[in-house]
């Protein structure tokens, strides 16, 4: 059986999903969703769907992973075995192992761990629905996690991913354009400080195209910080509205 | 004068990362310098102090013990030596033996248990915290102790600094108007003790203290403590 080539671009600029090159996927946040963890979101974009739960800072067990002088962060991502059309193992991968080192790594520079000594952060990331980006989208989810735990951070850390399909830079890749277009590069930075705290690339780019690749992504961050920042001010100012009606 | 700007107005939601002005300032907390800006730590609110400096108050405050609060804890776990205890902060205190009974007893002989129990709750005094050590708690003081009966309430610590900084006058008032004690730990538990029979009006009571802070509030409370009754 012959498998015809996946046209991931129409003759007028339309993507699979009917996008315009450089538009992001619809995303929403709920921020405070989980009663039990110190701080949670969950992020929709496109058809990915991620619940992100922080504890912490806490007390670190075992006691000896300890830092004297700084915080550690635990970090754990995680697909749930319903998150892809084929059943996926619950047991950690290859790659979650180093998509959770991946997305601690991006998380670190915003967060003062020197604030809390010897004391941990664990962030707990679950993929519900998968469809290409969830890095990305789990980033930028935690960060609003960690905002909404009370954690001391420099900036929220948002990120999004940019990507070549038929020699077009496209931005937020789905599964489709991530499977079978020519590149991927995930960027993370922290919007305000203007500060990249990650950036991978496969496949492959000129200099130019992870020129204006890089611009491109910085631009899709900015509208995604826009959403993040949102979604936390409505939070709190349903909480403070709730405080000032007070009680009769 | 040079007018340098302040980006928010004191009471605005700001977040982290948010620049709340440039120029020069002093800070009281939840900010921080980066060349010239000034950037918020937290998911709080800004507020310009009065003595003009910027701080950020956060929604979510962790409790960080402080030498000399006052905090209510749950004891956890019973060593041979010491209690160790739940005082809603990342580090566990300790309590240990000398800085809870006047008297010195054989520990070899008898059970701390029958003197602190797991799940009882304390009112004690922060007497040594650095981040090498965990905090070290003591009893030893008047009005300090194991809490016999009463009721335990947690509050956000935010709302917790806030009362302490502007309404302890009302709680004193409603101390003396129904003839009970009220403590107010610094971690954000507040303990309730005595007049079992006006329990449910002094919470109705302390809930308006604590949670609304909405403009005219402190009048509002002010008359209907006015009008509460033993």
């Amino acid at each position: 059986m012959s498998v015809r080539a996946v046209k991931l671009i129409t003759e007028d600029g339309r993507r699979v999903d009917g996008r315009k090159p450089d538009e992001l996927r619809p995303t929403t946040i709920d921020v405070g969703i989980l009663k039990n963890a110190d701080g949670s979101a969950l992020i929709r974009q496109g058809n990915n769907k991620i619940i992100v739960a922080v504890y912490g800072p806490r007390e670190l067990h075992p006691r000896h992973l300890a830092l004297p002088d700084r915080a550690i962060i635990r970090c754990r991502y995680h697909m749930v075995p319903f998150s892809v059309p084929e059943r996926k193992s619950p047991a950690p991968t290859r790659r979650e192992i180093e998509l959770s080192k991946v997305i601690r790594e991006a998380l670190e520079p915003a967060i003062i761990l020197s604030s809390f000594p010897r004391t941990t952060i664990d962030v707990f990331i679950e993929v519900l629905q998968a469809d290409g980006g969830t890095r990305t989208a789990s980033i930028t989810a935690a960060s609003v996690a960690l905002a909404d735990a009370g954690i001391p951070m420099r900036d929220l850390v948002t990120a999004v991913a940019v990507g070549k399909v038929d020699d077009t830079l496209v931005l937020d890749l789905n599964h489709l354009e991530d499977q079978y277009g020519g590149g991927d590069m995930p960027v993370a930075m922290m919007p305000s400080l203007g500060q990249i705290t990650l950036l991978q690339a496969d496949g492959t780019f000129t200099l130019d195209e992870f020129k204006r690749g890089l611009e491109l992504a910085i631009r899709g961050i900015k509208s995604l910080y826009e959403i993040q920042k949102r979604a936390l001010k409505e939070r709190y100012a349903s909480l403070a509205l709730e405080l000032r009606r007070g009680r009769s | 004068m040079i007018i340098v700007p302040i980006f928010f107005k004191s009471g605005n939601i700001v977040l982290p990362g948010d620049i709340v002005a440039e120029g020069n300032y002093r800070v009281s907390g939840g900010v921080t310098k980066t060349d010239n800006r000034y950037v918020s730590l937290y998911l709080g609110i800004f507020r310009i102090e009065k003595d003009g400096s910027l701080s950020v108050i956060p929604f979510k405050h962790i409790y960080i013990p402080e030498v000399g609060d006052i905090v209510v804890g749950k004891i956890r776990d019973v060593g041979v030596t010491s209690w160790l205890v739940d005082i809603n902060s990342p580090y566990p205190a300790v309590l240990q033996l000398s800085e809870a009974l006047s008297r010195p007893i054989d520990v070899t002989r008898v059970d701390l248990r029958q003197y602190l129990d797991i799940g009882d709750v304390i009112v004690a005094r922060v007497i040594e915290f650095d981040y090498l050590r965990d905090p070290v708690l003591t009893i030893k003081e008047s009005r300090l102790g194991r809490v016999t009966e009463g009721l335990l309430l947690e509050f956000q610590p935010f709302l917790v600094y806030k009362v302490l900084e502007s309404r302890l006058k009302l709680i004193e008032e409603v101390k003396s108007k129904l003839k009970c004690d009220i403590i107010v730990g610094k971690n954000g538990r507040v303990v309730v003790m005595g007049a079992k029979d006006k329990l449910l009006r002094i919470v109705d009571v302390l809930l308006m203290i604590f949670e609304d802070f909405s403009a005219g509030s402190t009048g509002r409370i002010k008359k209907h403590i006015s009008r509460l009754k033993d």
